[in-house]
């Protein structure tokens, strides 16, 4: 009997006890993946692609959104401080 | 991110045919975890695991542009895993390079000298008989000596928690087959363990 004609209606049976007992096995240390994994893909896709891709260290990382704005008004403030500590004072 | 909507998904699908590349970023930190521990899974080595998941991420990036949208893009994810996991595997194979695997070595030889007596069939519940990391450690290296045929079904629909059609898209067969080599995985990994607490009794 061909496998898709013996269990072309009714599914078979779920067994519980064994499907919990599986995912206990599996599940016990369960690995992480390594702390550097994306930039590792990064690393690999740049190599392949000849540099076409995350050629440049920014996008290498995973630099949040707030990074940059953060970055961005800090600049604002030191340009800012600097206009008001080279002004000459009337 | 999640991608909860249709319309959030089919946007994200975009910005990835673009190459965009901190959307990528964002679907390596969405499935990073998933696909490693799915990898790790098939294939029970760690080294092995590490380079093939990335690789996973490296087809990815190179394919979305084929990607129709016919499927969960999860899906699609999981049939690539799934398909270099079968490649490396034939690959391994062909080098005899079968070291001792991490599940295998999960097995502790001497900790299961009270389990006399024992089979599956025997008793209820063989986990109060052994303790439960003893049993588990058979059952791991019960999965790691099975079929990749049987043991990738197996992990997609009773870890994964999967569909037995979202398995036969990822797998690449028809439902029924899926069914089929489930129930004989479950079969396969029952004898297995009765073999293991037999083996105890002698």
């Amino acid at each position: 009997m061909k496998d898709d004609e013996r269990f072309s209606s009714p599914p078979p049976d779920e067994d519980p006890e064994l499907r919990a007992l599986l995912r206990r096995a599996l599940a016990k240390d369960e690995p992480e993946p390594p702390r550097d994994f994306l930039q590792g893909v990064q690393q690999r896709i740049h190599r392949r692609s000849r540099g076409k891709f995350y050629r440049d260290g920014w996008s290498r990382t995973t630099a949040p959104a707030s990074l940059y704005v953060v970055t961005s008004l800090v600049m604002l403030v030191m340009v800012f401080v600097l206009y008001l500590v080279l002004t000459p004072a009337r | 991110m999640k991608l909860e909507d249709e319309g959030t998904e089919a946007r994200f699908i975009e910005r990835l045919r673009a190459h965009d590349e901190r959307a990528f970023n964002e679907l390596v930190r969405m499935y990073e975890r998933r696909v490693f521990v799915l990898v790790h899974r098939m294939l029970g080595r760690r080294d092995e695991a590490e380079d093939l998941s990335q690789e996973v991420f490296v087809q990815v990036f190179k394919a979305i542009g084929q990607f129709r949208g016919e499927s969960k893009l999860s899906t699609w994810i999981f049939r690539i895993a799934v398909n270099l996991c079968k490649n490396r595997t034939l690959y391994l194979s062909r080098r005899r390079t079968r070291g001792e695997s991490e599940l295998e070595s999960l097995a502790d030889r001497d900790a299961m000298d009270g389990a006399k007596g024992a089979t599956v069939a025997a008793i209820e519940r063989p986990d109060e008989l052994v303790s439960g990391k003893q049993l588990e450690a058979i059952v791991a290296r019960a999965i790691a000596a099975m079929e990749p045929d049987f043991r990738e079904v197996l992990v997609l629909r009773d870890v994964e928690d999967l569909s037995y059609e979202e398995i036969a898209d990822i797998v690449g067969v028809k439902e029924g087959t899926v069914k089929s080599r489930i129930h004989r995985a479950r079969a396969q990994l029952k004898e297995a363990i009765e073999r293991a607490l037999g083996e105890r009794v002698a």
